[in-house]
């Protein structure tokens, strides 16, 4: 695999002035960023599956609200009357249901048990809207409109919950996001130490290129291809073993059968991220190379 | 070509290796550099070859006062500069081969004309038959001769050799003393460090001597006057 490698940047005009390539602790660092990768392909797939739970959770529920008349010592039909008015009037209004006492008295009997008197217990109104848009200044406005009718109307607009629901899965996915974000840091660091280090192994021989009147870009070339050989190594064999890992990941999940998370199916936009991780691993180490490299050349006179 | 006004060079704290020198080498020209060992000939040639910035005065190479060059100047003047490293500086883990070719990849030569080029001048500095090997597998004289080979491949427009024929024998060093003169007829401006009188003698160019890091200057003729008058 290596030796391939090698003659393969070999082949494309790639020659060593420098033994970069003969160095022992090549693999090593490969090996650090195969798991640097794996982290990332992790991060990136949560942060993406936490994205599907969210829209998954989103659609469906967000046009409607239902409006509460508690039972009470008001009149309640009255009210419900009254309310039903009011919401004819709202253009953004697209559907009114008003329940039935059959449907609440459904609803309610689990904790009341099948056999009570409907007429007994004082029941309130529920009437279910579903609306064209559904922002929160509507929401705030309608209650306040309601209110005026009678302050005990509650508008539930569902989303309150979800809300919280969705902040968390936001909070997450911020996290997923920071976790990739700090891989990559880490990353740059190692491959600045690494290069750094290789620099100073070798630098009576970058000297002599430089004496020789090598341009910098020539022998920051020189490291910047040993970088990309082995962030190209790492990064796949890291996006191998992430995909293998949610490959497990994912057979286990989906056994559940639960509908909490989707299942763990990633979309192509995912998918073609993931791909790219190799290439973003290449990016990141062949130019820190560079700039470490240069840095460095920029002290010698 | 060159020209040294006022030089100084200290490296470090310590005292001034290189005090005063003042001198000036023709385009075209052929020099010897002498003087006893530590005197500072290679201190000098680094200085020539760019390898150190001096600590006083003033340095025009190739007409241009080298204080006020850009990086990219200052590299592409290298390049118009072969150096013979007193202790070779060849790249250990290269062959023979790829450590000539040096100078020509940093350039950007074709690869067809390295190949020729390198094979021929191989050959003819007589290693056409070490062109694989590393250098630790080479004798004393047979590395030198690959730090020549490297130095004059690009064909320098300066070239500064330090002790280059240290480690031959007189065949071959004679040999590659024409060499440098026939690079010398081809225009090339060549300084040569040595302690080597005979050779000195048998090729009668200017000799600049170094003592106690001063430099003065001795014409062939005057040298030869010396040596009747005795005085060497
Ligand atoms: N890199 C260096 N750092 C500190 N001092 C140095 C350095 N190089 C040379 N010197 C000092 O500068 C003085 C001149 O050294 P240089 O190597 O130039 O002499 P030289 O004439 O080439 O001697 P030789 O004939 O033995 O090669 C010496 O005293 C040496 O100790
Ligand atoms: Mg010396």
């Amino acid at each position: 695999m290596a030796k391939s490698v090698q003659s393969f940047t070999q082949k494309a005009g790639g020659r060593y002035d420098l033994p970069l390539n003969r160095s022992g602790n090549g693999r090593f660092i490969i090996l650090l960023i195969t798991m640097m990768t794996f982290l990332a392909v992790l991060a990136i797939s949560a942060s993406f599956a936490l994205s599907g739970v969210a829209a998954k959770w989103s659609t469906g529920l967000e046009n409607k609200l239902t409006i509460e008349i508690p039972a009470g010592e008001t009149d309640v039909s009255a009210l419900k009357v009254e309310v039903k008015k009011k919401l004819d009037s709202i253009d953004n209004i697209s559907k009114i249901d008003v329940m039935s006492d059959d449907a609440i008295a459904a609803l309610v009997a689990p904790w009341l048990g099948a056999d009570f008197a409907l007429e007994e217990v004082p029941m309130p109104a529920l009437i279910a809207v579903e609306t064209k848009e559904n922002t929160r200044a509507f929401i705030d406005k309608l209650q306040k409109d309601l209110s005026e009718i009678n302050s005990a109307i509650i508008v539930d607009a569902h989303e309150e919950w979800l809300e919280d629901f969705l902040r968390m899965i936001g909070a997450l996915k911020f996290g997923a996001m920071f976790v990739s974000l700090v891989i990559a840091a880490t990353a740059i660091v190692a491959i600045t130490g690494i290069i750094r280090a290789r620099m100073s192994e070798h630098r009576p021989d970058v000297e002599l290129l430089h004496l020789m009147g090598a341009s910098d870009a020539y022998i920051a070339g020189q490291f910047q291809r040993y970088a990309l050989r082995l962030g190209l190594l790492g990064g796949a064999f890291g996006l191998f073993a992430g995909a293998l890992g949610l490959a497990i990941f994912s057979v286990g999940i989906n056994a559940g059968d639960s509908d909490l998370f989707p299942s763990l199916r990633l979309s192509g936009l995912a998918i073609f991220v993931l791909f790219c991780l190799p290439f973003v691993s290449c990016a990141l180490c062949s130019t820190t190379a560079k700039i470490t490299v240069l840095r460095s050349l920029a002290r010698m006179p | 070509m060159i020209r040294f006004e006022n030089i100084g060079l200290r490296y470090g704290v310590g005292d001034e290796v290189l005090r005063d020198i003042n001198f000036k080498l023709e385009r075209g020209s052929f020099n010897f550099l002498t003087g006893p060992s530590g005197a500072g000939k290679t201190s000098l040639m680094r200085l020539m070859y760019l390898g150190r910035t001096p600590t006083r005065g003033l340095i025009t190479m190739f007409g241009k006062n080298i204080n006020g060059m850009t990086r990219s100047e200052i590299g592409m003047m290298r390049q118009k500069i072969g150096v013979v490293f007193q202790e070779f500086r060849l790249l250990p883990h290269l062959s023979v081969f790829d450590n000539v070719a040096l100078p020509l990849r940093i350039t950007e030569t074709p690869e067809k004309e390295i190949q020729n080029n390198v094979n021929e001048l191989l050959d003819w500095v007589g290693l056409g038959d070490h062109k694989d090997q590393l250098p630790e597998t080479l004798s004393g004289g047979q590395q030198q001769r690959v730090a020549i080979a490297r130095a004059v491949i690009a064909r320098p427009k300066l070239l500064l050799a330090d002790e280059p024929t240290g480690n031959l024998d007189d065949t071959i060093g004679v040999r590659l003393m024409n060499l440098l003169e026939q690079l010398n007829r081809m225009g090339t401006t060549i300084v040569v460090a040595t302690h080597n009188q005979g050779m000195m003698n048998q090729f009668g160019h200017p000799r600049l001597i170094l003592e106690q890091g001063q430099l003065h200057v001795q014409e062939p003729q005057t040298w030869i006057r010396d040596k009747i008058e005795g005085v060497y």
